[in-house]
């Protein structure tokens, strides 16, 4: 039988004769690949089963929400155009009412769900009734309610019946775009149907959960296929809300048809009155001038027509008389001593003709028509009067020339206007839905003008000529129906559109999970490796010691693998047998406390403990391989030596270095203390790395809790207003002469390498009394949030996209405003009118410095108070109790690390400290002389960590913290957090210290004596 | 052939100026069996020479052969096992494993051996059996060197190398460890060689070669060997 290598009963007696050392690596080991275990177990559970879930609770491909409830029509060309079906998965956000008298806790109900995102019971029973409800675990947890008790809401009370979890809200959050998930303002419940119908519907959110025919095989697929989704999405709505406007406008042009039609008849009506009123009263009008003449007069009037002479006429006359000699003679005579007329009504008696039949016959003789008889009097009458024809017509309807005039043209024109209103024989108009603003009417779609047909019944108003009140009434009506607004209540409006890979509330817990690994086994590497330096320094330690056994045993022929093999075995089985406990307190102690993490942090569905073997590889495995390959790096090193030179006791090797020359002006106890530095070097580094190790966790540990202090501060100071009003309307107004109007809407961020963010734009009135700043008109100022986290400057462009839309926008950077409650952008009003083509009166809302009493809450969509500029800070402040634990972690760790390493240097030296012992140096010298390398390092190790974690954090905030969550907080780190970690180092090194203190005093002067190199 | 046979063998350390020519050139031979001593004072280049023939130390010219084998042509692995199958060493210093019991840092020269002897007996020889469960730091000097030879010469060793083995201890326990090398070499048959610089102990040899700077100045063969016992100084 081979012989066992008898070294091998060292072991024990190594471990023995250090017992504490080992025994506080092992526990170190234990305790921390405990927890890494616990963590990985856990989290590989937890994860398997949210990941089952997704199957298991056949969870949503997404999810789509309208204003109101969606045709059935729309919803089957989506899913036409998506193959994908359609969920109904109505909600309704309720308030809790008698709850919490200081925060608002929202809770989001939904009606039982059949098919998809199907309910996991997690306690007690689903709800059977109206009166019962199940409401999410976290929520119930954290706001401690049991089953049994009753949540009021404002249109009913519920019996919470059991506890659920429903898997599309594994991380609730209220808006996939909340920096943060809160589980305590914040949860999800279910109830019946009759249960959700009694809520009413004013907060009815009409959602419908979508599921793809055929399953995503990839992110990128599920990518491609929303962004054609969101592609169709837009061409379907627009069609068919343009069908729907054009509907509402073809239905008023139908009855405006008809409308129009009566009015063209009714203009024709007043067209004819007025024509015949003017007719009549023109020839009024004539024959009152014309029998204003006398038969004289009117005689000689139609002489100058006939342009014949009195006796011309005369002869004429008396020729038609058939007057006897005597009567003819009789009117010679008379005529020639008569007057005209005296001669005249002598012939008239003598013919007994009347003055009428005298001009008739006048007129029959000059070949006069009547006609131009009764022209020529009125010309002679307009002559001598000094008038017209249209003025005596006027008069004659009680109006003016001119009015008469203007009324008359405007009828000729009415006539092509009225063309243009006979709609009956057009098209209904074309909605051009993209030229359509939100507050446009239906008249904008025609091509007519009120004011013109207003203009022609005022003129014939002015004449009095025709009462237009029956047609006036017509044009109202006509006006009032084309004027009636666009209904766009029935218009599909998306309020919300989130793709499964997108959705925070499923996938954050996922991808948190998955991030908490990376950065775990990153730590456990880091850790082990400090420890194996730790080990190797202790090896490459005793390996000085026993350099005279070792070349003893080298030169009786004992390989350099035999030794390295002998030297790995503490190590690596104190390594193995700490990650082997602590794998096992994993699996069971640890797990639990790990798994309670998530289930406190997420609201996931019930899980299994699942065997895990690649946490057993990357903490047992992977923890001793990584000891073997530093130690057997170090070992092999070290066991390059010649036999020779560790019978001499140069372990150093051949290489060993010459002193370091220091200046004989220093201070003794300085050129002491730098000698063992010197000789400590390695232990001094791995000293180094493990306090900016522990260090780092210390200051993480510490630096969220100020850090949110300070930017409450910082977040209520930059807020832009104490009070910002949502309205409802542009039409809402206040008296309050400080509120300053603004536009706002709300854009996307689509900046490759970070999560999507939301951001507020703002179209700011010239002048602002909120934001202090110049905007150069077509710049933009963008909040210092937006520009720390995405790293802009002036000059830069920032492209936002529209939310559930594939439009976008581009603006220019003019320069940051201090504001940093949220990401925000400010531009001048006027840019923003134009840019999203609002209308000159157009306003979103009101920034206020006080409460505006004078809004009616019905007319306030939301308010922003100076306390929401925190509410991110409340969500993580939910964080910090778990960060402590980082902290007590750097506590064991500075002492443990500080501890071994001390021991190093003095047990390194416990021969040369026998000796000055023996020279005579009291225990207090001595100490100084070997406890100021350690001192130094580390106070010097803990001051320069101080800039190094400053900057190792900042880029972690910058790249992790920024780029995976959305919102912002600065990165500022309190001073008073470097200063505790200092301080905190520097106290465990002062514990470490006086137990090494100790240890120097025992050390037997007999020590010095030894004759071996031992 | 002899057992061993080193031929020309020159080292020299350091460089430029600081070189200092060690072994000048050496010329010995060995037999089987025998107790050889290397006689010198301090500086003389006797431990090199030892080493060199140890396959610790390399010569810069020259060869060392033992049993016929060239140990200069080995490499280091066949280096150590050539350790490990032929040679056994006791230093001035005993170089123990401190948290080895006596028996067990014999067992460690054992293990190195396919044909070790027993440790038990071994202990008996040297006188230790009664301290086997003692640690070296509860040992005297002497107890020490004992527990130092019986791990050098348990794995049977065809050579035995002492660098100056009683260098350290008083005159009667170093009376006491050159007894007990002798009663080895008588015992065992192990081949001996030490180096020492007590002329004392040249008289227990049976072949000597006294060195000074370098160069073996003197070598003769002890026709008349006085037994260790009876060494006087």
């Amino acid at each position: 039988m081979a012989m066992k290598n008898p070294l091998n009963k060292r072991f024990g007696r190594e471990l023995k004769s250090d017992a504490f050392r080992f025994i506080a690596i092992f526990l170190f080991l234990v305790l921390f690949i405990g927890m890494i275990s616990g963590f990985l177990v856990a989290d590989n559970s937890v994860s398997a089963a949210y990941h089952e879930g997704f199957e298991k609770y056949n969870i949503e491909d997404g999810h789509i929400s309208f204003a109101a409830a969606a045709p059935e029509e729309l919803l089957a060309q989506i899913e036409q155009a998506g193959a994908l079906t359609f969920y109904d998965l109505p909600y309704k956000n309720e308030a809790l009412v008698d709850f919490d008298a200081d925060t608002v806790k929202t809770v989001r109900i939904y009606a039982p769900r059949e098919t998809v995102n199907t309910v996991c019971l997690m306690k007690g029973n689903l709800p059977s009734s109206a009166d019962e409800i199940a409401v999410d675990r976290m929520f119930a947890e954290n706001n401690g309610i049991q089953p049994g008790d009753t949540l009021r809401f404002a249109k009913g009370a519920y019996r919470v019946s059991g506890f659920v979890a429903l898997p599309d809200y594994s991380c609730l959050y209220e808006n996939n775009n909340d920096m943060m998930f809160s589980a305590v303002n914040f949860g999800v419940a279910i109830t019946t149907r009759e249960g959700f119908e009694k809520l009413g519907d004013a907060h009815l959110c009409c959602n419908y959960a979508w599921k793809y025919n055929t399953p995503c095989q990839s992110e990128t697929e599920q990518n491609d296929r929303s962004e054609k989704l969101i592609e169709s999405l837009e061409d379907i709505l627009k069609k068919y809300d343009e069908q729907l406007i054009q509907a509402q406008v073809d239905a008023v042009w139908h009855d405006a048809a008809a409308l129009s039609d009566e009015l063209e008849h009714q203009f024709e009506r007043a067209a004819k009155a007025i024509e015949t009123k003017i007719t009549q009263a023109g020839e009024k009008a004539v024959r009152g001038a014309v029998s204003s003449f006398s038969q004289k007069e009117a005689f000689e009037v139609l002489l100058r027509k006939a342009n014949m002479t009195q006796e011309q006429v005369y002869t004429k006359l008396i020729e038609k008389a058939n007057l006897t000699a005597e009567q003819k003679l009789r009117l010679a005579i008379a005529a020639k001593t008569k007057s005209e007329e005296e001669t005249m009504k002598l012939a008239l008696e003598m013919t007994g003709y009347t003055q009428d039949d005298l001009s008739a016959m006048l007129m029959q003789v000059t070949g006069i028509t009547q006609e131009a008889a009764a022209k020529a009097l009125l010309d002679r009458y307009c002559e001598k009067n000094r008038t017209t024809v249209e003025a005596l017509t006027a008069k004659q309807l009680g109006t003016t020339e001119k009015a008469l005039k203007e009324m008359r043209s405007a009828f000729e024109n009415a006539e092509g206007m009225m063309g243009e209103l006979d709609m009956d024989k057009k098209e209904a108009p074309k909605i051009d839905f993209d030229k359509l603003e939100k507050d446009s009417d239906i008249e904008s779609g025609l091509d007519v003008s009120f004011d013109e047909v207003y203009a022609i019944l005022d003129k014939v108003d002015v004449t009095g000529v025709y009462d237009t009140a029956s047609i006036r009434q017509s044009v109202g009506r006509l006006e009032k129906l084309l004027d009636v607004k666009i209904d766009e209540s029935d218009l599909v409006e998306i309020k919300d559109y989130i793709p499964q890979y997108l959705n925070m509330a499923i996938m954050f817990t996922g991808n948190d999970m998955s991030s908490d690994k990376a950065s775990v086994i990153l730590m456990l590497y880091i850790m082990l490796a400090i420890l194996a330096f730790v080990f190797a320094i202790t090896m490459s330690n005793t390996i000085s010691k026993e350099a005279g056994a070792i070349g003893t045993l080298r030169a009786s022929g004992y390989s350099r693998g035999e030794l390295v093999r002998h030297y790995l075995v503490l190590p690596v089985v104190v390594t193995a047998l700490g990650a082997g406990v602590g794998n096992l307190l994993g699996y069971t102690v640890f797990e639990d406390l790990f798994v309670n993490v998530y289930y406190t942090s997420y609201s996931l569905v019930t899980y299994h403990t699942l065997m895990n073997g690649e946490a057993f590889l990357l903490t047992t495995v992977s923890s001793v391989v990584l000891m073997l390959i530093i130690n057997v790096l170090m070992l092999v090193k070290k066991m390059r030596i010649r036999p020779l030179d560790f019978l001499r006791g140069e372990s150093a090797g051949r290489a060993r270095k010459r002193a370091v020359r220091l200046s004989q002006k220093l201070p003794f106890l300085l050129r002491f203390g730098l000698r063992v530095f010197f000789q400590n070097l390695g232990s001094c580094f791995v000293l180094f790395v493990g306090i900016l190790f522990g260090g780092t966790l210390a200051v993480f540990g510490m630096m969220f809790g100020p850090m949110f202090e300070d930017y409450s501060v910082l977040a209520k100071e930059t807020m832009v207003a104490d009070y910002q009003y949502i309205v409802k309307s542009d039409s809402v107004a206040t008296a309050d002469r400080q509120a300053e109007k603004f536009c706002l809407t709300s854009l996307d961020t689509d900046v490759k390498g970070y999560v999507k963010d939301g951001v507020s734009v703002y179209g700011i009135q010239p002048g602002s009394s909120y934001i202090k700043a110049g905007i150069p008109a077509g710049e933009v100022l963008v909040s210092e949030s937006m520009m720390k986290k995405f790293g802009f400057a002036p000059g830069d462009e920032v492209t936002l996209k529209e939310p559930y839309s594939t439009k976008t926008y581009t603006f220019k950077i003019a320069g940051d405003y201090p504001y940093l409650a949220s990401l925000a952008i400010y531009m001048p009003r006027a840019d923003y009118l134009d840019l999203f083509e609002k209308s000159e009166d157009y306003f979103t809302g009101y920034f206020s410095n006080r409460e505006l009493s004078d809004i009616d809450e019905e007319d306030i969509a939301a308010t922003v108070r100076l306390q929401d500029a925190t509410k991110i800070v409340d969500q993580l402040s939910s964080l910090i109790d778990f960060m402590d634990l980082f902290l007590y972690f750097s506590v064991i760790m500075f002492l443990l690390l500080m501890f071994l390493l001390t021991k190093q240097v003095i047990e390194k030296n416990a021969k040369s400290i026998a000796m000055t012992k023996i020279l005579g140096l009291r225990n207090g010298e001595i100490a100084g002389f070997y406890l100021l390398a350690p001192s130094v390092a580390v106070v010097i190790s803990l001051l320069l960590s101080v800039p190094i974690i400053r900057a190792l954090l900042e880029l972690a905030f910058r790249y992790y913290l920024y780029t995976k969550m959305s919102g912002y907080i600065p990165y500022m780190i309190s001073d008073l957090c470097f200063v505790k970690m200092v301080v905190m180092g520097l106290a465990s090194y002062l514990i470490v210290a006086a137990v090494m203190l100790r240890k120097t005093k025992r050390i037997p002067m007999g020590e010095a004596l030894k004759t071996q190199n031992l | 052939m002899h057992f061993v046979e080193v031929r020309s063998v020159k080292k020299s350390f350091g460089q430029g100026s600081s070189r200092v020519e060690v072994l000048k050139g050496i010329d010995l031979t060995i037999g089987r069996g025998e107790v050889c001593v290397l006689l010198g004072p301090s500086g003389s280049g006797k431990s090199t020479l030892l080493n060199i023939i140890g396959g610790i130390e390399t010569a810069d010219a020259g060869t060392v052969s033992v049993n016929g084998e060239v140990i200069a042509d080995l490499r280091e692995k066949a280096l150590t096992q050539y350790r490990r199958r032929h040679l056994g060493y006791v230093f001035q210093t005993y170089n123990l494993i401190p948290n080895l019991t006596v028996r067990e840092n014999i067992e460690v020269g054992a293990f190195l051996s396919g044909s070790p002897l027993d440790v038990d007996e071994v202990m008996e020889t040297l006188g230790i059996a009664d301290q086997k469960n003692k640690l070296p730091h509860q040992l005297s000097g002497g107890q020490q060197q004992r527990t130092s030879i019986g791990r050098a010469i348990v794995k049977n060793p065809d050579i035995l190398l002492c660098d100056e083995p009683t260098g350290a201890l008083d005159y009667s326990t170093s009376k006491e460890i050159l007894k007990l090398i002798e009663e080895v070499n008588q015992k065992y048959g192990c081949t001996v060689i030490m180096v020492t610089h007590n002329d004392a102990i040249q008289h227990m040899a049976d072949q000597v070669f006294k060195l000074r700077d370098g160069v073996i100045r003197k070598s003769y063969v002890n026709a008349q060997k006085i037994p260790a016992a009876e060494l006087e100084w």
